[in-house]
């Protein structure tokens, strides 16, 4: 076991290495024509800079805090205590995990690191999965923002009920899936044996330092998330989604595509989903709300902290069944 | 000296955060209320840096990120095993069971080369000045696409015609859904000069991005200007236009468009974008 998980660690050691060393040779040998196509493309690059710096701003403060949270778990609450207020049941279990986002408001950048320290502390892998997705959505920030711009009615209550299932059903499905095949070793094997470090005997600095290693830890996956979401952005036009978007099946499929590429925060997603509003059913703005929230390209860059490849496909594929159909069903009862 | 390169990121992180509210630049990345939360997250950067520098030496073997070598003072419990070491980060122990091991004092083998990839975007962010988006983020949005739901949140400017911005015209226009409504009225507008092929040599189209929160959400609202001398402004020029609202037609549809009286250059603004929550 620990064989393997060496020989993996060396092999990504090895992987940054020759990647960096391709990068430079390839840099080298093409100076001048990539330099000349810069110059050509300098307005998509400026573009390309200005959304991404847009992003990763917008997120930092949001990650920062979910590392802070996730250092002061780390130190201040015991297991016990966690075991103690979530239930043994499976099935409460991620009933109840689906909630704590309603006292922890902050999205997903957010809760990547605070779910780790959960699973460290021994949350169940379908309770931190049902946090993972509910908590963009059932929070108090984003229900008052999704009210801002629908007004408080069917929007509001489909949003946050159409997140809770599709939260919940997901991680009644990884239940059924043992722990070591979702979550990474690393996250599991409860490595991070303190006691062993020596750390400074006040709790608050030895949080810090712990909320400063899981943030250094995250926010490598955030910039690639953040470059992957803005490549996107640059190099599909909208246009490309909105064309072929008629009907209440294709009109979800297009908005919950664009909801993927686009990687906004939950927090403000309404307002863009409102500009589509005339343009499109509401299952689809739905569909742009829920699953966009829960699943986009820089969420799933994150999770890939924490969650093994495989896991990580079913987590995009069952919250994207669900919550489609969920959405062209609500388009076609609207329509009656 | 293991965290080397943790507190070099973190500081570097820190300083450019600092540069972009020290330059204003950071009205090109996100809407303005943004900038406490920025604030209070330099100040927690910061704090966790200082953390670091509060911790105790660290102790000889949890210095291995690298596998290099040099453990002489094992004065403490040597634990090689698989509990102690799950971590499965890059410890390097590659054969020599003597070589330890558990960096997992957390440190997750950071290195320069990693750091220095991860500060690579933000290093030519730097060295590139910034621009605010215009128009060549234009063709991969949709003009206009704006809703009126959110005018509970917008100050009443609707008395004062000519007073409106692109993006309160733009709701309005969305509203009514008729061109005609609008024809006739007094406008006077700020934006950046954007042209699509459909403009001839006398229109152009004065356009503006409304952001809720970051450049990701950015989408334009404009509409195209009659001019006489339409071709003396370069793209992404700033213009205040004033003149009065008229419908031409456009691909079969009437459209509303600007009859200019006056087009006149402008410093580009401080703040580029419009926002739904005010001016």
């Amino acid at each position: 076991m620990s064989a393997t998980k060496e020989h993996d660690s060396g092999k990504g050691r090895r992987l940054w290495v020759s990647l960096a060393r391709a990068a430079g040779i390839v840099a080298l040998v093409c100076c001048q024509p990539i330099a000349t196509a810069l110059w050509e493309y300098r307005d998509k690059v400026a573009l390309f800079l200005t959304i991404f710096q847009g992003i990763f701003i917008e997120a930092l403060p949001f990650l920062l805090l979910g590392a802070l949270a996730s250092g002061f778990l780390a130190v201040y609450v015991k297991p016990e205590v966690l075991s103690r207020f979530l239930p043994r049941n499976r099935v409460l279990g991620v009933l109840a995990g689906g909630l704590i986002g309603m006292i922890y408001p902050v999205c997903e950048c957010g809760a990547v690191p605070v779910v780790r320290r959960l699973y460290q502390k021994g949350m169940t892998p379908a309770a931190g999965i049902s946090f993972l997705l509910a908590s963009p959505v059932l929070n108090i920030i984003v229900i008052f923002s999704t009210a801002q711009a629908f007004g408080w009615g069917k929007m509001v209550v489909a949003r946050v009920i159409m997140c809770y299932v599709t939260a919940v059903v997901t991680g009644l499905v990884f239940s059924r899936l043992a722990p070591g095949d979702i979550l990474l070793p690393e996250v599991t094997a409860n490595p991070h044996d303190h006691t062993r470090m020596r750390w400074n005997d006040v709790p608050f600095w030895k949080a810090m330092s712990l909320a400063g290693d899981e943030f250094m830890d995250m926010v490598r996956y955030l910039i690639i998330g953040a470059l992957a979401a803005t490549l996107a952005q640059v190099l599909i036009p909208q246009s490309f989604f909105l064309s072929w978007a008629k009907g209440p099946v294709l009109s979800v499929v297009a908005m919950a595509t664009l909801a993927f590429t686009l990687s906004l925060c939950s927090n403000v997603d309404a307002f863009v989903a409102l500009g589509f509003a005339s343009f499109f059913a509401p299952g689809a703005l739905l569909a742009f709300l829920v699953f966009g929230s829960m699943i986009s390209i820089k969420n799933v860059t994150m999770f890939r902290s924490t969650f093994r490849q495989k896991a990580i496909w079913r987590l995009i594929l069952v919250p994207l069944v669900i919550s489609w159909s969920l959405a062209i069903l609500f388009n076609l009862l609207w329509r009656n | 000296m293991k965290r080397s390169p943790t507190i070099v990121f973190l500081l570097g992180l820190a300083v450019f955060i600092i540069v972009r509210l020290a330059t204003g630049q950071i009205l090109l990345y996100l809407r303005a209320p943004m900038t406490g939360l920025l604030c209070a997250t330099i100040f927690f950067l910061l704090l966790i840096v200082w953390s670091y520098g509060m911790q105790p030496e660290a102790s000889p073997h949890t210095d291995q990120v690298d596998g290099d070598d040099s453990h002489d003072a094992h004065d403490h419990e040597h634990v090689h095993n698989e509990e102690a070491c799950a971590c499965g980060h890059g410890h390097g122990h590659d054969g020599d069971s003597d070589e330890i091991a558990c960096a997992c004092g957390c440190e997750h083998g950071t290195t320069w080369l990693k750091v220095g990839l991860m500060a690579l975007p933000f290093v030519i962010g730097l060295l590139i000045p910034p621009q605010p988006l215009a128009s060549s983020a234009m063709s991969n949005r949709s003009l206009n696409r704006v809703s009126s739901r959110s005018t509970r949140a917008l100050p009443a400017a609707q008395e004062n015609r000519a007073d409106k911005n692109l993006y309160q015209w733009a709701m309005y226009l969305n509203d009514s859904g008729d061109p005609a409504s609008v024809s006739g009225q007094a406008v006077r507008v700020t934006g950046f000069v954007y042209r699509d092929t459909r403009c001839g040599s006398n229109t152009f189209v004065v356009a503006r991005f409304v952001m809720m929160c970051c450049a990701a959400d950015a989408s334009p609202v404009g509409f195209p200007v009659q001019w006489p001398d339409a071709v003396a402004f370069k793209k992404d020029e700033w213009v205040t236009v004033t003149g009065h609202f008229g419908v031409t037609i456009l691909d079969k549809t009437p459209m509303p468009i600007i009859n200019a009286d006056s087009v006149q250059a402008v410093e580009s603004p401080a703040r580029p974008y419009l926002s739904p929550w005010g001016p």
